[in-house]
């Protein structure tokens, strides 16, 4: 302890050795300095932090330079929360005592965390923001701010007691006791939290287990829950759960015809689109293969007639020689008939040149010696009377050479059918000898049996018509 | 009955950390031994 007026230190006089100043009252104040501050410590100790701090702050009215309160007091204020109070009487406290001072420890602590401080700024910035939503009667954005406030740092006593002020005044009575509750066990013996507390317990206790607020909610206190429930809420039972069915099924019905069956019916059509185009396009791929195969069946098809053809000729060719062997076979073994019969059946287009000649040469031999044989016969039997074995003869002789033997083989085929009172054929051959020789002997009596062979017609024909039949056949007066 | 805007005005903006040196210039330190040795000083003036 040393003079206030020349800093001696002091003795147990009451009178300071060097300069003889009444140091008493002096003694007396920096006394009642310390007990305040052993005061404050106590307080302290049992966490009546609210306590303390007056107790620190009277002691230091009785004497300014107590740097324990000094240091004390900014450490209570740090665990209230109020990190720039604290941080103020620190730098109080170093500047009265730059040496050995606690001050200096907890200074270097605070500032050596940058990150620490600049939350701490945060932290004040968000409260003082959430005081001003108060003031303007925005109690729910305090709240929210208030909350973030306290999240970053939980020993704010002042945080926590204008947060339950503002449960306590929207009636959340649980919460407001959560809020105090938490703040009471940083700060034990604040008056203003045990004010709160003891007006939060007598609404609870008002409103027994319920109670009604002022907005439209009820709370119910079931243990350590808390049930809030909308007091709009009627329990209408079985009819409301049924009302609601109906309306959810109503919505969803809605729902499903505006929105999904549209959906529905577009993918569909637009899958019928283009299964309807996948089809015209197979549709076309096959008409043109039809088309393809179609080319190539007519292309087979003429192949087809060409190889039979080809073949058909091939064959005709192998017949005609085949023909043409059997002819010369007949007429090697004298069958000049048989040969004759086989040689018509050639076809001398199919022969090749050399044998064409063979042919012509062979056909007129055969042809002159086959007539001469036949003429010779027919004229036999026409003598005999046989004028059917005639007609036949000259008939193949006929077929040979119409003009053999100067016309003489067909006047009397001729002849041959008038005997045989075949009128037509008569009539047929006489006009052909006429055709082939005319002006002759031979023209001039076939055109008198003409004539005579038709009258006859006439007459036999007016006869039936008459009754007088006449079926004789006058004779030519030339034989 | 706590009246909120009565409660509402017991509570006042922190300091924020740069408005602390402002504070500790500005903060009274006077103290019963300032007032002590200005009595003194007071009554030695009157004496003479």
């Amino acid at each position: 302890m040393n003079c206030f007026n020349c800093k001696a230190t002091l003795t147990d006089s009451d009178f300071c050795t060097e300069c003889g100043v009444d140091v008493a009252v002096y003694k007396k104040i920096l006394r009642l300095s310390n007990h305040y501050y052993n005061v404050g410590l106590e307080k302290a100790t049992v966490r009546d932090l609210s306590g303390a701090v007056t107790s620190l702050k009277k002691s230091l009215k009785y004497n300014k330079e107590n740097i324990q309160a000094r240091n004390l007091l900014g450490l209570v204020y740090n665990e209230m929360g109020e990190t720039v109070k604290a941080l103020g009487e620190w730098v109080i406290s170093k500047s009265m005592q730059s040496q050995h001072n606690l001050a200096d420890d907890y200074l270097k602590a605070v500032q050596s965390n940058q990150g620490r401080l600049d939350a701490v700024n945060q932290t004040i910035k968000k409260y003082n923001q959430a005081l001003l939503y108060c003031q303007q009667e925005s109690e729910d954005l305090a709240i929210i701010q208030l909350k973030k406030v306290l999240s970053l740092n939980p020993k704010l006593i002042q945080g926590h007691q204008l947060i339950a002020l503002l449960y306590m005044k929207q009636g959340e009575w649980e919460k407001a006791r959560k809020a105090l509750n938490t703040a009471i066990k940083i700060d034990t013996n604040n008056t203003t939290t045990l004010r709160y507390l003891r007006e939060v317990k007598e609404q609870m206790h008002k409103g027994a287990s319920v109670v009604k607020k002022k907005s439209d909610k009820v709370s119910y206190v079931n243990g350590n829950e808390v049930i809030i429930q909308p007091t709009g809420l009627k329990d209408f039972s079985g009819i409301s759960i049924v009302v609601n069915i109906g309306i959810g099924i109503l919505i969803g019905l809605c729902v499903a015809w505006f929105l999904i069956v549209p959906s529905i019916k577009q993918s569909s059509n637009s899958d019928a689109t283009k299964a309807l185009v996948k089809a015209n396009e197979q549709i076309a791929s096959k008409n043109a293969n039809i088309s393809s195969l179609k080319a190539k069946v007519e292309e087979a098809k003429q192949e087809a007639e060409a190889s039979l053809k080809k073949a058909q000729d091939s064959e005709a060719v192998v017949t005609s020689y085949e023909q043409f062997v059997t002819a010369l076979n007949a007429y090697m073994g004298k069958d000049d008939n048989a040969a004759y019969q086989a040689l018509t059946a050639v076809n001398p287009d199919q022969l090749s040149e050399a044998c064409k000649g063979i042919y012509e040469t062979f056909k007129s031999e055969l042809n002159e010696k086959l007539v001469g044989s036949l003429y010779t016969e027919g004229k036999s039997a026409y003598y005999r009377r046989d004028y059917s074995l005639a007609a036949a003869k000259l008939e193949q002789v006929i077929a040979i050479d119409e003009k053999y033997s100067s016309g003489d083989a067909i006047f009397h085929l001729a002849e041959a059918y008038r005997k045989l009172e075949d009128k037509e054929k008569a009539i047929a051959t006489y006009q052909k000898v006429i055709e082939l020789m005319p002006g002759t002997a031979e023209a001039s009596t076939a055109q008198d049996y003409i004539s005579q062979l038709q009258v006859n017609e006439n007459q036999q024909t007016d006869g039936a018509q008459n009754g007088s039949p006449d079926n004789g056949m006058n004779q030519p007066t030339t034989e | 009955m706590i009246d909120f805007e009565e409660e509402l005005k017991k509570f006042h903006p922190s300091l924020e950390v740069e408005e602390a040196e402002e504070i500790i210039y500005s903060q009274d330190l006077t103290d019963m031994t300032d007032i002590l040795v200005q009595l003194m000083k007071e009554t030695k003036h009157t004496q003479q």
